[in-house]
């Protein structure tokens, strides 16, 4: 139970002697938002008065905790209760800051000076509401909504545990009293503060108490949860109002919010949002699991007159006697959680994947299962390292002579990777001794020192291979097999695949590595941005064009077009950071000769063979520049100099400065043009030519040169 | 940050304006320094007590303003405006001319005890109207009545009052700097001081009360106690200036606002020092120009006072109408 932070016991409050309210007791508790609600002239105000200490009551104790209020000094009153009232605010000269910061009173000393924590407190208390943009602004040229969240943030600077509102909304239309009230639930929520108000708009009322109290004629008629308190016929008693003239105005059923799935107090799982870390959040109860049966998950599911499927408002999941219905739905929501969780990724929502490893390990697990129990599972399920359960189809599962062969497809969600969408093997046979892990077609082999796996061993990682093991190893357990088992991983298109990925450089050959540590790929693609790339591509094609210029963004073309190097006016295209998607498309939609032309801040990475030039991913210009310098013969003070620099023009002044800017340039060129091959083969006729804008040009490439030459014919 | 340089160069300009001003009612008057050097002495003892009164009750008067102001939520409040001078004034000449014809001389407890009490009394008043009119307008009209009743009582007493005393009174009545000795001087100086520092020390209950009375108390002021002394700090600080340099109108409206309008805030911590800085400078050049202008002759202070701070509260009234209604 919620510890109660205020307690009012037989309050009675008046003015002159004359009670207004009488007999009084209620209590509020922290992080509970408790209304009172009824006709003018009830007596709420007074109520609020006596029990901030306004207004001495005649009868009865207020409890702040466990003392009596009249036993608090002023000061400690006001570190644990603040007001917010109806009273207008005559400021002269004050700012939005001053008043908030107002609110530190209790604590600051004789002269009232602000602390560095003072300052600290109201600058968060503005925050807190958001309304930092305002803080050096008058308070009187405020509209009324902000001046209440003003009023708010002064009454969040005392620090209390409880907040008194009276009327909070009296004054603001709509839109800033829903504001104000969710900041209010936000507060009670996160902060554990009591909240007591008065209001008069009974829906509101409804939304954001956990409370209501009716007060009619100086005393408590009713109180309770708001569905029970604020019926139609309580309503009507309570305000006067003759028998059913307010059901028609307020509707038979209670109002949702839009948003009901993530804040619906109803729910035992509620809060399920706090301190959860978005990404990795999947509340079985906030993303409906019952979306998937359409129409029949019994909700309020529907399709749309545009035809698009929408149930919006709908709080289906979050009753409590459909829970079974939910919790049937849990091995598909573990696979969905898995391969079609939702993850955002700024605006655009992303699919998850799962890695090549946990592909291996499901597979290796339906194998096992077969060779095993002789039976063929219909899909394959495990938890992975970072503990999503994932369940997947199986493609393939049989028995081929004495061993059990089952394919797993992958599925990288929205993930670009060459691995997506290819089969992922294992074949499981009996053996003598322990669970051996090894890989077979199309899984690469190390060839060179320094990987995760000594040299002639499978290019699978350690974490994939105790995947792999650990599937086995928990059908062997469940079907009591004592002996061991050889697993071999496949990949039938690995060795394909391999050559589009830097395996060959790494020194892993003959196919692709099984990698993953945490066995679920967030999906962090910019899949929109190539996807503009992809149809500008196809239009230019589409039009005719065999030629294209590839710029990383406006210099290249502008350049391009102030050399006088484009007579023909060739069609270019910005592939922003995704040079290695741009070149795999042109090949793929049968371009002829690309010319790539760019910044050499983008283009020396791709001497490196830094296909997606996002800072994000890599950089290395200045360690390309070192290098290719060291190669050509620079000293170690230019090395150093080079590796120092901040940008690629600072790298042209200090190879300037050696001597060394021409065999240097040469170098990074050769290295551009053997990455710009390797990338597209003989299928495209590649080459690049880099500028920079203090220096003008910079270098071609051997086929940059050859095909300039072509074109200017 | 900004305002922090504000207030500071604030500080600064009145600063320098206070010791040029002051050094400069050292130096001018209507007679000359030069070829009277036996006198040399006297009149710099006779300029250097004047400018001495002028800038402290100037002070005070601009600081009790801003202390009514404050009370009243009003800033057009003032111990003038409110008939609290007049009422003041009333109480010493009735002591003046009651103890003078009997041939009892008044001293400065006196006659500040006089001024103390006819402040309180108007005081009282005020505050019971100001019980009954919530509207701050109406209240300034009331005060303005109170303050004529006053006056004109003032008139009759001054009337019927033995032509020896009657020279004394109308001068005092006028309002001058002139007239204040070492001895009334030695009693000034603590008492304004006191008060200043006082009103320094309410200084943050009243930035608490600028946002309202139930915002205050929930902040813990304790009202009753805290509405007390400012009622009684404005008294003390007005009535020494009646008391001493007859009513000086204005200056107590005027110079907080002014104060306002150079600081860019109403914080009582820095308006209550910066009230008394600017109402020294303004009564201090209002002095000058008074002795000077048409020296030898002398005008009354109020009457210079008004002529330059009326346009002000008029400026200040039409203003405030353009910027926010209530």
């Amino acid at each position: 139970m919620k510890e109660i932070v205020l307690h009012a016991r037989d309050l009675s409050a008046g003015y002159g002697g004359r009670a207004v309210v009488r007999d009084v007791s209620f209590t509020v508790r922290a992080g509970e938002i408790v209304t009172l609600v009824g006709p003018n002239g009830a007596g709420k105000s007074t109520l609020l008065r006596a029990i901030s200490r306004q207004l001495a009551p005649l009868a009865g104790t207020v409890y702040l905790g466990e003392r009596a209020m009249e036993t608090l000094s002023p000061n400690e009153l006001a570190r644990r209760l603040s007001i917010l009232t109806t009273e207008h605010l005559r400021t002269d000269r004050l700012t939005v800051r001053d008043v908030v910061s107002l609110g530190r009173y209790p604590y600051t000393g004789t002269l009232g000076m602000l602390s560095e924590r003072d300052r600290e407190v109201t600058a968060a208390a503005l925050a807190r509401l958001h309304i930092e943009d305002l803080a050096e602004r008058d308070f009187t040229a405020l509209s009324d909504g902000q001046r209440q969240r003003v009023l708010l943030a002064r009454a969040l600077c005392q620090e209390p545990e409880v907040l008194v509102l009276d009327e909070p909304t009296a004054y603001l239309d709509i839109r800033y009293q829903l504001e104000l009230l969710d900041l209010l639930e936000e507060l009670s929520r996160t902060q554990r503060l009591a909240v007591l108000l008065t209001l008069h708009e009974l829906p509101l009322a409804r939304r954001v108490s956990d409370t209501v109290v009716c007060v009619k004629d100086g005393a408590v008629q009713r109180a309770g949860a708001p569905e029970a308190v604020l019926t139609d016929e309580n309503i009507e008693t309570l305000y006067d109002l003759p028998r059913g003239a307010y059901a028609g105005f307020s509707g038979r059923n209670k109002p949702e919010r839009a948003y009901a799935f993530f804040q619906n107090r109803d729910c035992e799982k509620f809060p399920c949002h706090g301190g959860v870390a978005e990404e990795a959040f999947n509340c079985l109860f906030c993303y409906c699991p019952l979306y998937a049966l359409g129409e029949a998950c019994g909700g309020n599911f529907h399709y749309t007159e545009k035809g698009s499927k929408s149930c919006i408002d709908c709080n289906f999941p979050h009753r409590r006697e459909n829970y079974d219905k939910v919790l049937a739905r849990y091995p598909e929501i573990a696979a969905l959680a898995a391969r079609g969780g939702r993850v955002h990724s700024g605006q655009k929502l992303l699919r998850r994947g799962i890695t090549t490893g946990t592909c291996a390990a499901l597979a290796a697990g339906a194998a096992a299962r077969l060779l095993l129990t002789g039976e063929a599972p219909e899909s394959a399920r495990l938890i992975t390292p970072n503990g999503t359960p994932v369940t997947v189809p199986l493609t393939r599962c049989e028995r081929v002579g004495d061993a059990a062969v089952a394919a797993v497809r992958k599925d990288a969600g929205d993930d670009p990777d060459v691995t997506d969408g290819c089969l992922i093997c294992a074949t499981v046979r009996a053996a003598a001794g322990d669970i051996t892990v090894d890989g077979g077609e199309g899984v690469g082999r190390v060839t060179r020192p320094g990987l995760d796996q000594p040299i002639g061993a499978a290019a699978i990682n350690t974490v994939p291979r105790r995947m792999i093991a650990e599937a086995a190893e928990a059908v062997c357990a469940e079907t009591g097999y004592a002996d061991g088992l050889s697993i071999v991983i496949s990949v039938p298109d690995g060795a394909a695949l391999a050559k589009k990925t830097f395996n060959p450089m790494l020194g892993v050959e003959g196919g692709i590595s099984i990698l993953g540590t945490s066995g679920i790929v967030e999906p962090m693609s910019e899949q929109a941005v190539v996807d503009t790339i992809e149809t500008e591509l196809r239009q230019k094609r589409a039009e005719g064009a065999e030629r294209i210029i590839l710029t990383p963004g406006n210099y290249g073309a502008d350049f391009l077009l102030e050399s006088g190097w484009n007579p023909h006016n060739i069609p270019s295209v910005k592939y922003s950071n995704f040079l290695g998607d741009a070149l795999d498309l042109a090949v793929t939609m049968g371009y002829r000769e690309a010319l790539l032309v760019g910044h050499i801040g983008k283009l020396a990475k791709l001497a490196g063979g830094i296909m997606n030039t996002h800072s994000k991913y890599a950089d290395c210009r200045t360690e390309l520049f070192t290098a290719h310098a060291a190669l050509c013969g620079a000293d170690a003070a230019t090395c150093r100099a080079l590796m120092d620099a901040a940008t690629t023009d600072a790298c042209i002044a200090i190879l300037d400065g050696a001597g060394l800017r021409e065999p240097v340039l040469a170098s990074l060129l050769a290295a551009m043009q053997r990455q710009l091959t390797r990338r597209v083969g003989d299928r495209l006729r590649v080459g690049a030519v880099t500028f920079s804008n203090e220096y003008g040009l910079l270098g071609k490439t051997e086929t940059a040169e050859a095909i300039l030459n072509d074109w200017s014919k | 940050m900004k305002r922090q340089t504000r207030c500071a160069l604030a500080f600064s300009l009145l600063t320098l304006l206070l010791l040029a001003l002051g050094a400069l009612s050292l130096a001018v008057g209507s007679v000359s320094l030069r070829g009277a050097e036996d006198y040399a002495a006297r009149i710099v003892d006779l300029r250097l007590r004047r400018m001495l009164s002028a800038a402290l009750l100037g002070g005070a008067l601009a600081v009790s303003g801003f202390l009514l102001q404050t009370f009243f939520a009003n800033p057009i409040a003032g111990p003038f405006v409110l008939g609290v001078s007049s009422g003041a004034k009333l109480t010493v000449a009735l002591t003046m001319v009651l103890l003078l014809s009997r041939g009892v001389a008044v001293g400065s407890a006196g006659l500040y005890a006089a001024a103390f009490a006819g402040s309180l009394l108007v005081m009282g008043a005020i505050l019971l109207i100001s019980g009954r009119v919530k509207q701050m307008s109406l209240l300034v009209v009331c005060g303005v009545m109170v303050g004529y009743i006053c006056s004109a009582v003032t008139d009759l007493v001054v009337t019927f009052a033995d032509d020896s005393n009657i020279v004394n009174l109308r001068s005092w009545s006028l309002g001058s700097f002139s007239g204040i000795s070492w001895a009334n001087l030695r009693f000034i100086v603590p008492l304004v001081i006191a008060g200043l520092a006082w009103s320094v020390l309410l200084s943050k209950p009243m930035s608490a009360y600028q946002l309202g009375e139930s915002y205050a108390r929930n902040m813990g002021v304790n009202l009753r106690s805290f509405r007390w002394q400012l009622i009684l700090l404005s008294s003390v600080l007005s009535a020494c200036v009646t008391a001493f340099a007859g009513p000086v109108s204005f200056v107590g409206v005027a110079v907080p606002h002014l104060m306002r309008r150079l600081l860019g805030t109403a914080k009582p911590i820095v308006m209550v020092p910066s009230c008394f800085l600017g109402g020294a400078v303004f009564c201090l050049g209002c002095d000058l120009i008074a002795r000077t202008v048409f020296a030898p002759t002398e005008l009354a202070i109020g009457s210079v006072t008004a002529i330059f701070g009326a346009p002000v509260v008029v400026w200040m009234l039409l203003s405030r109408k353009k910027e926010a209604r209530p």
